[in-house]
């Protein structure tokens, strides 16, 4: 029953990245639903389940455009299977490092996917990656601290139960 | 056997990590290959459903603007239909007196818009038409404003199209009133603007703000004189031996909703004199 609801929850962030990502986009900076499904996931999954979903998510990602194809795949598969080692180190619980390991986790999967699609251009990869790889990250962490802030109110008042 | 199933189960971890480290990394190095086919076209299938729903309530969100500029639009639009078969009588006439015989009228298809694939690198959409829609690769997609790309990738009942803004984009161009200035049009990518430039201009071109760039017909996949853009800033290379134009695209990635596929591209190589290089070369 889980892994049903994780494989309906991966396929709605594939197709919220897809279509609904372009309209919440701020100067162009939009957040990453992929990579936020993918820490999610790992975190509360473990490194096994959160590699292969990374995985799966990064190919589905990859199939429209063949010029990069993999690289989506490769980046995913390391950020899960990392985010999901995570899991035993550090305290998913605070919300704080929750915000931080996603701001590192997105800035720095980011970073690789500019690097392996640009074969490695450093210019291009870093004035990218600061002008938009960077910001993408933070607006990414900012949405996962309001949703667990939004989950825990709802809990408080009742209104979930968990 | 026990001992390999335990020793499987303790380090599975590790073996499922390596086994997806190595399949990207094998289909980064295998491009597109039909053994990835299959998988690719599962996928895309069933993603295609998701996106035709999700992209549906944008529609929907969307739908009471669209009415209210399309009434008023229709209302112009009508008036302008008048105007262009009385032109449309005349200058069939005086072609006919040129002796240019008719003119290239290109089949096509109104494809909608599913879902966006953007970043630094790259920039696609996927349409709601496929193979079975009469699809093909390298097919020219363009809206009643201009050139938005071509066909990258046909599936069974949807398409990738490679926008102009994709770093791997290029288009021969000329200007719209001097169609000897000839370059090649592309996007740099690295601020994700929208801007395009179009390198290779002869530094003796007279080229100034707010001329029109259209695609120049050479080559086969894009029929020649469709608008791409506005030129914004002229300057020269780094090296001072041509003139790079910043041009600023008539299409929006964003605001794609419709897009229309020319169907017949074959034709183009057939009846080539109303393209304006092939007019250039015969003067």
């Amino acid at each position: 029953m889980k892994l049903i609801r994780n494989i309906l929850l991966a396929i709605t962030a594939l197709l919220i990245q897809t279509t609904w990502a372009q309209t919440i986009s701020v100067w162009d900076i939009k957040p990453d639903f992929v990579k936020l499904f993918i820490a999610y996931i790992a975190l509360s999954e473990g490194a096994v389940t959160g590699t292969v979903f990374a995985f799966c998510m990064g190919f589905c990602q990859d199939i429209y455009i063949p010029e990069i194809f993999g690289i989506h795949a490769f980046v995913n598969t390391l950020l899960g299977f990392f985010l999901g080692e995570l899991r035993y180190l550090v305290s998913t619980e605070n919300i704080v490092v929750i915000g931080v390991i996603l701001l590192v986790s997105c800035a720095l999967g980011e970073l690789l996917f500019l690097l392996l699609a640009t074969s490695f251009q450093l210019d291009y990869s870093m004035s990218s990656f600061f002008k938009y790889g960077f910001f993408e990250a933070v607006y990414t962490s900012l949405i996962a601290v309001c949703a667990i802030q939004a989950k825990q109110y709802l809990v408080n008042r009742e209104f979930l139960h968990v | 056997m026990g001992n390999f199933r335990e020793f499987l189960f303790i380090q599975r971890k590790w073996i499922v990590f390596v086994v997806c480290l190595l399949l990207s990394l094998a289909m980064m190095f295998m491009g597109e290959e039909s053994r990835v086919s299959f998988s690719r076209q599962a996928a895309s299938s069933i993603l295609s459903f998701g996106q035709r729903v999700f992209s549906w309530a944008i529609y929907l969100t969307k739908l009471h603007v669209d009415n209210v500029y399309l009434r008023s639009e229709n209302a112009k639009m009508s008036l302008e239909i008048q105007k262009l078969r009385s032109m449309k009588s005349e200058n069939d006439r005086l072609r006919k007196l040129a002796g240019l015989g008719e003119k290239i009228d290109y089949p096509i298809m109104l494809a909608g818009v599913i879902a966006w694939y953007r970043n630094q690198i790259s920039n696609a959409i996927v349409l709601n038409r496929g193979r079975k829609d009469g699809v093909r690769k390298n097919m020219a997609v363009v809206t009643s404003e201009s050139v938005v790309g071509h066909v990258s990738q046909v599936f069974r009942s949807q398409s990738t199209v490679q926008l102009l803004t994709d770093i791997s984009s290029r288009i021969s161009a000329v200007l719209q009133n001097d169609e000897s200035v000839f370059g090649i049009v592309r996007w740099e990518g690295q601020d994700r603007s929208n801007t395009l430039i179009m390198e290779n201009v002869s530094l003796r071109a007279d080229v100034k703000d707010g001329d029109i760039v259209v695609t120049s017909g050479i080559g086969l996949m894009y029929p020649g004189n469709l608008k791409i853009g506005e030129v914004i800033r002229v300057y020269k290379d780094k090296i001072g031996q041509f003139k790079i134009l910043d041009i600023k695209p008539y299409i929006n990635p964003e605001n794609l909703r419709e897009v229309f596929l020319i169907l017949d591209t074959e034709k183009l190589s057939i009846n080539r004199e109303d393209l304006p290089v092939k007019r250039t070369i015969t003067k």
